[in-house]
């Protein structure tokens, strides 16, 4: 059976099931939001200092919605045990860490695209001048977060304490994504050319691909008893 | 619950050679030998704690022995390719299904996952043998135990295996509705299905049965034909493993 038609099924089903109960994108937007206005608030930047450190607060901002958003969205597998059906199923592992992989990063990726002009509104800064570069650091830091997220979820979606073992797994080995994903986008909002970033959309590129094809080959493990 | 009206491909022979499961220092299967034949109706019977549902999720393959060996005919199970679980289908304590997704959606996604060529057809064939044809659009979060209970069996049975493990499938159902469940699972056999399934209820379940399995402490106490008064007998084997283990 094809890998595709599997991850394409697992993406449908996410899809469908946060349409109707919206428990993942209000629990990211919510607490995104609940930082940007603390972040604005406790720092009260001028215009040149929130040029400097936006790109750090907005990167902060989303690694923290995204682990609520991970937590709840791996929720959904192990109410009713649907985690144990997913193991029955006659599909490789990959092809459902895959599917899982996709469906998060479509709903953080749709969740950022609504954080940002928040950010934007709160720190006076000007995002989309350059768009396609945003779009592209925005691709690449995310898929970093939910390639490890994605498998990590699933590892503490056994644990007694599931709510803290996310975090504590992803941000210390999310944190090249962290660094390389906060100066691309301070060099964009500081309107210096993109091509000074080199070294950084390299790290992002080559720390996605390896984590994926690492969790992918992973997920098998992870979902064994 | 009509009958299943096709014929399965022959079962695999599954045998268990010394097979032990431990938890850490508890012992839920301790070096169980068993061959169940294709085509048999096996009902393993004990108290709580005594191995039923270990034994099953092991033959789904969900739990890996800790010691001993699985396999089905002559195949290892450790070795066995992920497409064999379409030779399975298990329903556990739990639903496992989507409580956000409506019972036809639902049985929609466990079809593609099972690379099913008509998924909806399927989907609608399933609802209907199992009643539920009416709640098709309902979320499962709004159906009563009863009825996701037999939308669980519903998606096991949905790919049409030829191994059905089922613990304690009538949890849940009223009466009428275990009393077809038997009737569905007695075709099921006739037509040349392995069905194991475990059950507290020792009166009820022996009826469609072919062979009884009664395990105390990850253990068998008892393994045989089903027959006429065999109730009793076992009923007085698990009052004394009782006593014992209260000693």
């Amino acid at each position: 059976m094809s890998a595709w038609r599997v991850a394409t099924a697992l993406l449908r089903k996410d899809l469908r099931a946060e349409w109707r109960t919206k428990d993942v994108s209000t629990a990211i937007l919510l607490f995104g939001f609940t930082i940007a206005v603390s972040f604005a608030f406790a720092f009260k930047p001028t215009p040149d200092e929130a040029r400097l450190i936006a790109g750090g607060l907005l990167w902060l901002g989303f690694l923290f919605s995204a682990v609520l958003g991970l937590n709840r969205g791996f929720a959904r597998e192990t109410a009713n045990n649907c985690l144990e059906a997913l193991r029955l199923a006659p599909a490789d592992p990959g092809s459902l860490y895959l599917g899982k992989l996709l469906s998060n990063l479509l709903l953080l990726l749709l969740a950022e695209l609504v954080l940002l002009p928040v950010f934007g509104v709160f720190f006076n800064l000007t995002l989309w001048a350059r768009p396609g570069w945003l779009l592209l650091i925005l691709l690449l830091g995310t898929w970093g977060v939910a390639a490890l997220g994605t498998l990590f979820s699933a590892v503490s979606a056994n644990t007694r304490m599931q709510e803290l073992m996310l975090p504590l797994l992803l941000l210390p080995l999310t944190v090249p994504v962290l660094v390389a994903a906060v100066d691309l986008t301070t060099l964009l909002l500081a309107g210096r050319p993109m091509s000074e970033g080199g070294l950084q959309f390299r790290l992002l590129a080559g720390f996605d691909i390896i984590f994926t094809l690492l969790c992918w080959l992973l997920f098998g493990y992870v979902l064994e008893e | 619950m009509p009958a299943p009206d096709n014929r399965a491909a022959p079962s695999p022979r599954i045998t268990l050679h010394s097979l032990s499961k431990f938890f850490g220092r508890f012992i839920a299967l301790d070096r169980l030998s068993l061959v169940f034949e294709p085509g048999e109706f096996v009902v393993v019977l004990g108290r709580n704690g005594a191995g039923k549902t270990t034994l099953l999720r092991t033959l789904a393959l969900l739990l890996l022995p800790s010691e001993g060996e699985l396999k089905f005919d002559s195949h290892p199970a450790s070795r066995l390719p992920h497409s064999f679980k379409q030779r399975l289908g298990f329903v556990g304590h739990e639903i496992a299904l989507y409580d956000d997704l409506t019972a036809e959606e639902n049985l929609r996604f466990f079809a593609r996952l099972y690379g099913i060529a008509d998924g909806p057809r399927r989907a609608a064939e399933v609802l209907a043998e199992m009643d539920l044809a009416q709640r098709a659009q309902s979320r499962v979060r709004n159906l009563s135990r009863g009825l996701k209970q037999r939308l669980a069996l519903a998606r096991a049975w949905l790919h049409q295996p030829d191994i059905l493990l089922l613990d304690e499938p009538a949890t849940g159902l009223d009466a009428p509705t275990r009393e077809r469940l038997h009737e569905w699972l007695a075709r099921c056999h006739q037509s040349g299905r392995t069905v194991i399934a475990s059950s507290h209820d020792l009166a009820e379940s022996l009826r469609p049965a072919t062979r009884v399995l009664l395990l105390e402490s990850g253990r068998v106490l008892f393994d045989g034909p089903n027959a006429p008064n065999l109730a009793e007998e076992l009923r007085a084997k698990l009052v004394t493993a009782a006593r014992e283990g209260a000693r």
